[in-house]
């Protein structure tokens, strides 16, 4: 429930801003000059304020289409994110957001059909080369769609360019608008999991792993291409027999032919990242975990990421024949 | 500081009357500069700043040199066009119209009355142009107690006391005492959560138990008392059945840095545990 809306004056006539000021007759309005007066000045607290966040409506300037982290890769051409939203419903304790922001309170940039024309222009100068986009690295793609209106209206606008491939990245079972339409080849659904145990520990406020599996499964069973992200895999007690029973029931609930591509990622932060998220919550116990510093970044020691990294590929192989399996690792940067 | 501590800032001695008798607090004999109180735990203090922006962010500054974790609250009297009087109103902005800044406290907890935004002008006004409240310190304060604390615990709680119909010449020093008198209750409601979070922050900045005694054991350098302390809270939490004295001392352990590299081997190869039943 959103009890208070920040809102840049700039938009506050815009179309996608006026509905969601209808939707919430009761919550407090706030004007703003700019969002990042409210959003990240220094000396806020992200765990506080992951209490009760308020949502921020503002306006994308400029860098609204960005080349794309190379962990994200899942395919051939070139791969690019743009973000809609700042920061996700659910509260994940390995999550970077929550080093990156100083603030957890949610931004919605209302102004789509910019994104949309920052779109069109980067395929314009990708020339024929198939090219992918990210949607869900600031944020969750479908977790807030009954707020934002995300889905409704860039899958549409996504399915008219085959060139593009969209990646929609969730462990939302927000996929109700999804079923409504038909599934389009170029739009790939791809959620996030982790073994149960892990979610129920780490993945605070999220659905559960069976409810991500089944909402999966009833898409491809609707033709539209999944994706399954293993990111980020965690070390932890037993492990082993967690990812197997992962795997063994994605393979069980979604047909090998539906799954687009499978992606594993090893946890790690950049380290300053990681020094802010653990001095947020010292008292977690995968943050207190056997974690080391390598360059730049804070992950599992290369044995202990290799070991993991081997186990899940080799497992994956095994469930689904000929999957498309991408994997990044810390150093591979 | 178990407890939580929250810092008012007050201007007027009128305005923090009624606070130090409902609180409990007695004056602090060794305050210098500014007026003080405490209540008996300490959980409370307030100073009395005087009028205006300068005095409030001093006032704060006066404070905020304890080293605690403490929420801030300011608490006082402001004009606004029609509320009626008493009308109580928490700040969800402050502005300040002289440097045009604005801050805005985010409300991370259910707020016990309306709130509003405060602009701080530096001249009281009598005309009210916007339809927000004025006073003359919020600003002041929150800039600085931003400073010691997040800004999900400064928080600014005003009490309509004049208005275009109600001049502020007819405020006396009993009118001004009943209308802080008059919100007690609510003051109290924003007390509350207030120092409830402040309570959570101090307890994760709280010194591991076993630090003092690994320190009088060995002889630390600057840099390995600060790894030891690390060490410890991660100990705290992935062998927190395992007292670190004891495995300390039963694989005598005789200097610093064994301590450390002992520790550090011992942690490496523990894994988390994700309990089943969770899921």
């Amino acid at each position: 429930m959103i009890e208070t809306i920040y809102i840049e004056t700039e938009v506050a006539a815009h179309p996608r801003a006026r509905r969601l000021l209808d939707r919430f007759p009761t919550a407090r309005v706030i004007p703003c000059e700019r969002y990042t007066e409210v959003f990240n000045p220094a000396a806020q607290s992200f765990r506080l304020q992951k209490k009760n966040p308020a949502l921020i409506l503002a306006r994308k300037w400029g860098n609204l289409v960005l080349d794309a982290p190379p962990e994200l890769g899942i395919g051939e051409g070139p791969s690019f994110y743009f973000s809609h939203m700042l920061n996700c419903l659910y509260d994940c304790r390995y999550c970077f957001l929550q080093g990156m922001f100083r603030s957890a309170h949610y931004v919605l940039f209302v102004n789509f059909e910019d994104f949309e024309t920052a779109i069109d222009d980067t395929l314009t100068e990708d020339g024929e080369k198939p090219s992918y986009f990210f949607s869900g690295y600031d944020c969750d793609s479908l977790a807030l769609e009954s707020l934002s209106g995300f889905v409704e209206r860039f899958v549409p606008f996504f399915a008219a360019r085959p060139r593009a491939v969209l990646e929609l990245r969730t462990k939302s079972v927000a996929i109700r608008s999804l079923l409504a339409m038909p599934p389009s080849p170029n739009i790939v659904v791809a959620f996030s999991f982790t073994p149960a145990e892990a979610g129920a520990a780490m993945e605070h406020g999220a659905p559960d792993v069976a409810q991500r599996v089944n909402a999966a499964a009833e898409l491809a069973a609707a033709g539209w291409p999944v994706g399954l992200r293993l990111d980020p895999l965690l070390w932890y007690e037993g492990w082993r027999a967690g990812y197997a029973t992962l795997i063994d029931g994605l393979a069980e609930a979604i047909p090998a032919n539906a799954i687009h591509s499978a992606s594993l990622g090893p946890l790690r932060f950049p380290s300053e990242t990681f020094q802010r998220i653990h001095g947020l919550y010292p008292e977690d116990a995968l943050l207190s975990g056997p974690l080391e510093r390598r360059d730049d970044h804070v992950s599992y020691s290369a044995a202990r990421e290799a070991e993991l990294v081997g186990f899940v590929k080799e497992r994956l192989g095994r469930a689904f024949d000929n999957i498309a399996l991408f994997s990044f690792t810390a150093n591979a940067a | 500081m178990p407890s939580g501590r929250v810092n008012l800032v007050v201007a007027l001695h009128t305005e923090a009357q009624p606070l130090i008798d409902h609180l409990g607090m007695s004056p602090v004999s060794s305050g210098r500069g500014f007026r003080s109180f405490v209540n008996s735990d300490r959980s409370l203090a307030l100073v009395l700043s005087g009028v205006g922006r300068a005095a409030a962010a001093a006032a704060a500054a006066y404070l905020g040199r304890d080293d605690t974790d403490p929420a801030w609250l300011n608490v006082g009297i402001a004009g606004h066009r029609s509320l009626p009087i008493g009308s109580a109103r928490m700040a969800h902005k402050v502005h300040c119209a002289a440097s045009a800044r604005s801050w805005y406290p985010p409300l991370v907890f259910e707020p016990p009355c309306p709130t509003a935004t405060v602009r701080t002008v530096d001249r009281a006004t009598r005309d009210f142009p916007t339809d927000d409240l004025y006073d003359m310190e919020a600003a002041g304060f929150y800039e600085i107690a931003a400073r010691f604390a997040p800004h999900e615990l400064v928080h600014s709680f005003k009490v309509v006391s004049d208005s275009r119909a109600h001049k502020a010449e007819t405020l006396t020093t009993d009118s001004i005492g009943s209308l802080i008198s008059d919100n007690l209750e609510t003051i109290d409601a924003l007390i509350e959560p207030l120092r409830r979070l402040s309570a959570e922050r101090y307890q994760s900045h709280v010194e591991p138990r076993a630090l003092g005694q690994l320190l009088q054991a060995s002889h630390f350098t600057t840099t390995q008392r600060r790894q030891l302390r690390r060490l410890l809270r991660r100990w705290s939490v992935v062998c927190a059945q395992v007292d670190a004295v004891d495995w300390v001392a039963s694989r005598a352990l005789s200097n610093a840095g064994s301590v450390i590299a002992s520790m550090r081997q011992h942690l490496e190869g523990v894994a988390p545990k994700f309990p089943a039943d969770r899921q």
